[in-house]
């Protein structure tokens, strides 16, 4: 699937004549960067925003759901669904003054936007593992961190992962705001094809996000799959 | 082995657990019992630091449990709950392997201790080891549970209504098992149970508990015939004298019988018995087929004509059986003597009803 999907990608010339076809009023309509270049920094936004998603979310959700932490599992879940209800365009907005245009703004904002998501399936996760199985895991000897490794998480996992695949399918939908402040990807078509009335650019920029999400999603579905096995939720 | 010095734990305003001190020798199997809340869970609890005293002091064979690190001391002791708590992402092999790897034992060493222990707990038709906890039936996944909580070996059991989540039919099988087990193994057993029935059965001590205090500890015949105080006596029940049957086996009542052979002649049948009226009947090989009123025989009847045929399965009780099931025959069947026989069914002797009503008759207090 990855194949075909990059394959599509490249065949730029598929592309002018499918949208020609659509839109014969258009005089332009491919955008003048190309769709491979489009789509890769597209891609990089996405991964580098979700990858520090995962990194720090996860182990923060861990953190507040053990006694350490627990004292502190409302304000890391207000502060995870603060930033999602704060819109990224706001966030960008506020973050250009300090950090500047381009990449690094544009992964703060959609960092905080993913955050939500992972951070309450992480929680959800680790506490939906039954009380006997973690009475029986202390009974036996395993301390904090073993019980940890070897029952809990690997328990909550299809949970967490369910997070993850959802925070990395919003993303890739709201990584085109990034256009509007210089980071490239999808956006650009789409911001460039409402600023000039241009339809086949929106369809230039939107088609290919769509496919995007629709490829990750059945990419992290798999793995998801794998670990449902593995606790034999048949 | 196991010593509780005056150990209390209280939550807030709550006593859970009241100046306890309770000793559990080598080998020996002690059963805690009581009315909900009574504080038995807690005081299994405490022996494996997952609850922590807050006063007094445990003693596991010698040594005081606070010196060692709590996840050290319950690596050396069995833990095996109502609910089994079996890791539902792991095989059955993998589940009962935890504590072992949990030690670092070398993997030829677990993998033969695996098969072992399910050969032990009677689940080792092979399929079993590489099973999940979602395939497994109730009694299964509790059989899983002991083998994982006798893996590492230790000397300690501890056992929070192990029998507790399965049918009565399950139950009994499973108790059967333990108490095979146990003679086997011999390991120092400290278990929970609300079942009265359950801990006379299993135990060779039995601690009632109420309100978190110890009531009376001691065998299950002492506290049936004399119990320590009104409550003691009210948990048991006015049943006591039928519950203590349960605890004793018929082998040592049983009498020779007198017994003819299906194909004996009348004289055979008046010969071998003088003054009774009643002979059991067996075929050539010995098996038990009925019963003869010898009034029909001196008729000039022959054996095979006079014999009332009965199944043994319903006129006998095996070798083996507690004076309980005899009794129960013996009201269903209307006899007053019983025939027992031994597995293949041939007669070994009978017990009679006045030597049931001697052999329980209350001591003098």
């Amino acid at each position: 699937m990855v194949a075909a999907f990059t394959l599509l990608i490249a065949n730029t010339e598929w592309w002018q004549v499918g949208l020609k076809l659509l839109f014969p009023g258009e005089a332009q309509v491919l955008h003048p960067r190309s769709l491979l270049v489009l789509v890769s920094e597209h891609i990089r936004l996405v991964a580098i925003s979700s990858v520090l998603t995962v990194i720090i979310g996860v182990p923060l959700g861990i953190w507040v759901t053990q006694p350490g932490g627990r004292n502190f599992l409302p304000i890391v879940t207000d502060i995870a669904s603060f930033g999602q209800t704060f819109p990224p365009v706001a966030v960008l907005a506020l973050s250009v003054p300090m950090l500047g245009f381009g990449l690094l703004p544009t992964v703060v904002a959609l960092f905080l936007y993913g955050l939500l998501p992972v951070v309450r399936n992480t929680i959800a996760g680790l506490r939906s593992v039954p009380r006997d199985v973690l009475d029986a895991a202390s009974g036996m000897g395993m301390n904090r961190a073993q019980a940890l490794a070897r029952v809990q998480i690997p328990l909550a996992a299809p949970v967490i992962l369910a997070g993850i695949r959802i925070s990395v399918i919003i993303n890739i939908g709201t990584a085109m705001i990034g256009a509007v402040i210089g980071a490239g990807g999808l956006g650009s078509p789409i911001i460039a094809g409402l600023v000039q009335d241009n339809t086949a650019y929106i369809v230039e920029g939107a088609a290919p996000a769509a496919m995007l999400a629709i490829l990750a999603d059945q990419l992290l579905a798999d793995i998801e799959a794998s670990f449902a096995y593995r606790t034999n939720r048949r | 082995m196991i010593r509780l010095e005056q150990v209390s734990k209280r939550y807030g305003d709550t006593i859970a657990v009241n100046g306890l001190s309770l000793e559990v020798g080598q080998g020996e199997v002690c059963v805690l019992v009581g009315p909900s809340g009574c504080g038995k869970t807690t005081t299994l609890r405490l022996i494996n630091r997952l609850v922590e005293p807050t006063a007094g002091k445990i003693f596991i064979n010698g040594q005081d449990i606070t010196r060692v690190k709590p996840e050290a001391l319950r690596r050396t002791i069995g833990y095996a709950i109502q609910n089994v708590g079996l890791f539902p992402h792991m095989t059955v092999a993998a589940n009962i392997s935890v504590v072992p790897e949990l030690l670092h034992w070398k993997k030829e060493r677990i993998t033969s201790r695996v098969e072992e222990l399910l050969r032990l707990v009677g689940l080792d038709l092979s399929g079993y080891g590489g099973k999940y906890p979602s395939q497994l039936s109730g009694g299964e996944a509790q059989r899983v549970g002991v083998a994982r909580a006798l893996a590492a070996d230790p000397p300690i059991l501890l056992m929070d209504e192990p029998f507790g989540a399965v049918d009565p039919m399950t139950r009994d099988k499973l108790q059967a098992q333990f108490l095979r087990i146990q003679q086997h193994l011999k390991k120092s057993v400290l278990l929970v149970t609300h079942d009265l029935d359950e801990a006379i059965r299993l135990a060779d001590r039995i601690a009632i508990m109420q309100s978190g205090k110890l009531l009376q500890y001691d065998t299950p015949e002492v506290i049936l015939s004399r119990p320590a105080n009104r409550f003691v006596h009210d948990f048991v029940g006015t049943d006591r004298a039928l519950k203590r049957l349960s605890r004793i086996r018929i082998d040592h009542l049983v009498k020779p019988s007198p017994l003819v052979s299906i194909n004996a002649s009348a004289a055979e049948v008046i010969s071998v018995c003088k003054g009774c009226r009643w002979v059991w009947v067996v075929d050539d090989g010995g098996r038990l087929v009925g019963w003869l009123d010898r009034e029909a025989i001196n008729e000039g009847a022959l054996v095979k004509e006079a014999v009332i045929y009965g199944n043994p399965d319903d006129i006998a009780v095996t070798s083996g059986a507690t004076l309980r099931e005899a009794l129960s025959r013996m009201l269903g069947q209307g006899f007053k003597n019983m025939p027992v026989v031994d597995e293949n069914r041939r007669l070994v002797g009978e017990v009679t009803l006045s030597d049931i009503e001697s052999a329980t008759a209350e001591p003098e207090a």
